[in-house]
């Protein structure tokens, strides 16, 4: 097969990829996706160049920021010291490097952990191709995956560079080291992808050091995921506060120049990158060192790169999984029966933990509410947990999807009453709002703790999830007379969704609100008698309701 | 009762109709419509206790949806339904209590292990817990499956993930066991013993319906078969029934199946297609 046919082959396996990808992201409502699919499977590619671009974008600014930046310290030659321009350029440069390695690990781990993975090349095996063909494919699937990202860090900030300089020669030094350390990026985190797939390979029932490791690494990435907008704005700070670097004493710039050139990624190639850029260098000594770090660079690339090729060429000749085998004796076979709603309990809490999409899910829903502290705001924060009220509910009942399933799912088919699946779930989304609350406190140190704001909370955590819930079930769940916590029609659309999010906020809202104008006619201790009388008046009407919708 | 020649019609034979007092399930004219496509025509057919009772079809015929409106799982537009002289569309928990169900794709939790699973669903069922333990014991060591007890379900192969899921459907003795396509990717010993357990079980006075595209496992275990095609029963009753219908005692009733259900000349046309490129070939070499 020639390379042109089989760069075309590796579409398919591509597709494969990012299909399979949304698939295990689904849950067990991968059926909703292939059904999706089904009709128009142009929008897997479609889909898939959306995230590319989504990705290439954010890699395109820090880019653009770290041209800009030593555009501004050409314009300062002569003002100031060469030794603080050194410094400044040199952070500025391999800063972006550093940047480049963490957005290439955050986005590119969880595509190319399907790569690495190797099933996709079972099919392959199948078909007339020797093993250096099949390897060819795998690395051109590589480049498929990765190729846009890889190229908008090749060229944007080297074409950046020759628009400022308008030297050629400046240029392919640029070109050079970026095409280093880029390879440098790209190996790093085939090696890192892979030694994540093995962790998360093998799965356990346990509570061991491999799960404890395997969600602390969950925890870590969704939150490094969540922040990348915040450490984009993060960087723009930096970049265009770099000069107040300047303020740096000179002597401790003096040293960290002659230091900081000797560490192979990503310093090294960031002060030759300034020294070329700018023409001029202080001292022999930081030459030295210049070449010496570049030295170690090449080397450490070198090692990560055969690394990273004996993986890269092993991923089609991954065993498949099979059966662990043990010995029979020594496992007992017994049962510890409870009533269905503290199964269904059980079995929530085992898949809301084991499950990676529904983790996922659980773990937004415990940050949504702490973004304005990542944006340094000091607005209340109880006020922002209502705001979000929506968006917790949604994420957590999409948490849950794969412990109920969908309609034909395994609860669906046992005699698991519709009023005891509401009450299973009115209790985990409450249990997430009410972890929420305790996340809030211990990050805020419990500033805004008081009991009025106990109380208030304690009855959004019985009402908000009923009223979602009994929403939910009127616009998605009537089946045979009755109604379902199932979604029963899959055509539903926005604004359905929308119907069922402002009930939410709305109740959310008069609860708080509704307290606050209590308060400030009756005072507290009085606010908090009628607030709790009209609670539950409240809980016995959606009591009623409960009633009248969910069989027994 | 019809011809042969004019499939779209219904031929029943051996009708449990007759024999009313041990008629578990009934449909009655079931009618299910999604959007334009109408996927389950006025299907009757009855199941009898102590029966193995046969659903074939081609591929879309309707026999998933026919299932799962028997489970209550979808909102049917037309018929009648009682297992038992309970109606899944009114009576779904009752009637959910009363199946067993085997899905094509196995209907388990991957994130748990069989030993969770299992005690959830005899929670749920809230079934005796000594009486189960001996059942689930006895079906894992007779399909060799006891070893995965605590592995994690996602880990297994689809052939043990089947021995769990019928482990999971006959933990709680039902009355109707519901199995759609049930010995994919299973050896031939796990087929073989699976087979004996359907068998037992009848005997015990439970039924068994049984969806499938293979026509020897039907045709080895079903009493009764019923023959489904574009939504509507086009033939019923036992093979040497089906084999008067078919017009020869000779059949196998993968034939009688392809002739009822009109697809002989395709077959043949699709062969004849095949045979001219390899013939094609032949004269080249």
């Amino acid at each position: 097969m020639n390379l042109l046919r089989m760069w075309k082959f590796s579409e398919k396996i591509h597709t494969e990829i990012f299909l399979g990808s949304r698939i295990a992201s689904a849950g067990n409502k991968k059926d909703v996706i292939l059904e999706k699919y089904k009709d128009d499977i142009s929008r897997v590619k479609s889909n898939s160049r959306f995230n590319t671009i989504f990705i290439s974008m954010i890699l395109f600014f820090p880019a653009i920021i770290v041209v800009t930046t030593i555009g501004q310290s050409l314009d300062l030659l002569g003002q100031i010291p060469i030794e603080k321009i050194l410094f400044t350029n040199s952070l500025a440069i391999s800063s972006y490097y550093a940047f480049n390695l963490i957005f290439m690990l955050l986005f590119g781990l969880m595509t190319l952990s399907r790569l690495l993975e190797g099933s996709v090349f079972r099919f392959i095996h199948t078909l007339p191709l020797s093993n250096s063909e099949i390897q060819i494919l795998s690395l051109l699937t590589f480049i498929r995956l990765m190729g846009f990202q890889l190229l908008i860090m090749f060229a944007v900030f080297p074409l950046g560079v020759l628009y400022i300089t308008r030297s050629v020669i400046v240029f392919g030094v640029v070109l050079v080291l970026n095409t280093g350390n880029l390879i440098l990026t790209a190996y790093v985190l085939i090696i890192v992808v892979d030694k994540m797939s093995s962790l998360f390979e093998q799965q356990t029932s346990g509570f061991n050091l491999r799960s404890i490791l395997k969600y602390l690494f969950l925890l870590f990435y969704t939150v490094a995921i969540f922040s990348v907008y915040f450490l984009l704005q993060q960087i723009v700070q930096f970049f265009s506060q770099i000069y107040s670097l300047h303020l740096v004493p000179e002597y401790l710039m003096t040293t960290l120049n002659q230091y900081l050139p000797l560490v192979p990624f990503p310093f090294s190639t960031g002060y030759i990158l300034t020294y070329f850029t700018i023409g001029k260098i202080p001292s022999t000594s930081i030459l030295i060192g210049m070449i010496l770090g570049f030295v170690l660079f090449v080397l450490l690339t070198w090692y990560v790169v055969s690394k990273g090729n004996q993986i890269l060429m092993n991923i089609p000749f991954k065993e498949q999984k099979q059966d662990v085998k043990r010995d029979e004796e020594g496992i007992t076979v017994e049962l510890n029966t409870r009533g269905p709603l503290l199964a269904y309990l059980k079995v929530s809490l085992i898949t809301l933990t084991r499950n990676l999409p529904s983790l996922l899910s659980i773990t937004f829903t415990l940050l949504l509410p702490l973004l304005p502290l990542l944006q340094g705001t000091e607005q209340d924060l109880y006020v922002n947990l209502l705001f979000y009220t929506g968006f917790i509910m949604f994420f957590g009942d999409s948490a849950m999807a794969s412990t109920e399933g969908s309609l034909g799912g395994l609860l669906s088919s046992l005699p698991f009453a519709h009023r005891s699946m509401y009450r299973g779930k009115q209790i985990v989304l409450g249990s997430i709002f009410f972890l929420d609350f305790i996340v809030l406190n211990l990050v805020t140190l419990g500033t805004y703790l008081s009991l009025a704001r106990i109380v208030v909370m304690l009855m959004i955590i019985i009402t908000v999830p009923a009223v979602y819930l009994i929403m939910k079930s009127y616009l998605f769940g009537k089946l045979n007379d009755t109604y379902t916590l199932y979604e029963i029609e899959d055509n539903s659309g926005f604004f359905k969704n929308l119907i069922l999010i402002i009930p939410v906020l709305i109740v959310a809202g008069a609860q708080y609100y509704g307290f606050l104008i209590l308060d400030t006619f009756f005072g507290t201790l009085n606010a908090l008698g009628l607030y709790v009388c009209a609670n539950i008046i409240v809980i016995l009407t959606i009591e009623y309701m409960i009633r009248r919708m969910f069989e027994n | 009762m019809n011809s042969v020649d004019q499939p779209s019609d219904q031929i029943k034979l051996g009708d449990a109709s007759g024999d009313n007092h041990s008629i578990l399930l009934t449909v009655e004219g079931l009618t299910k419509r999604y959007d334009r496509t109408l996927a389950v025509n006025g299907l009757s057919f009855s199941i009898r206790s102590g029966e193995i009772y046969g659903l074939l079809g081609p591929n879309g015929a309707g026999k998933t949806t026919t299932i799962k409106s028997l489970l209550g799982m979808l909102e049917i537009d037309g018929g009648r339904i009682s297992l038992l002289g309970k109606n899944p569309m009114k009576q779904a928990k009752e009637v959910k209590a009363l199946i067993g169900y085997v899905a094509e794709e196995p209907l388990l939790y991957d994130s748990m292990t069989p030993r969770e699973l299992f005690d959830f669903i005899a929670s749920v069922r809230q079934l005796d817990p000594t009486e189960t333990r001996s059942r689930i014991r006895n079906l894992l060591t007779s399909l060799d499956a006891t070893k995965y007890y605590d592995d994690l379900i996602g880990t297994l192969s689809k052939g043990n993930k089947q021995k769990m899921q019928i482990v999971a459907a006959l933990m709680s003795d039902p009355e109707l066991l519901i199995l759609d396509e049930p010995l994919t990717g299973l050896d031939a010993k796990s087929r073989r013993i699976v087979r004996n357990i359907l068998e037992l079980h009848t005997k015990s006075g439970k039924s068994v319906m049984l969806s499938t595209h293979a026509m020897e496992d039907a045709q080895g275990l079903c009493d009764r078969i019923g023959i489904i095609n574009q939504g509507q029963l086009i033939a019923e009753g036992t093979l040497d029934e089906l084999n008067r219908i078919g017009g020869s005692s000779e059949l196998s009733l993968e034939q009688v199946f392809l002739k009822l259900t009109n697809q002989e000349q395709s077959v043949e046309d699709a062969t004849a297609m095949i045979s001219t490129d390899y013939e094609k070939e032949n004269l080249e070499e």
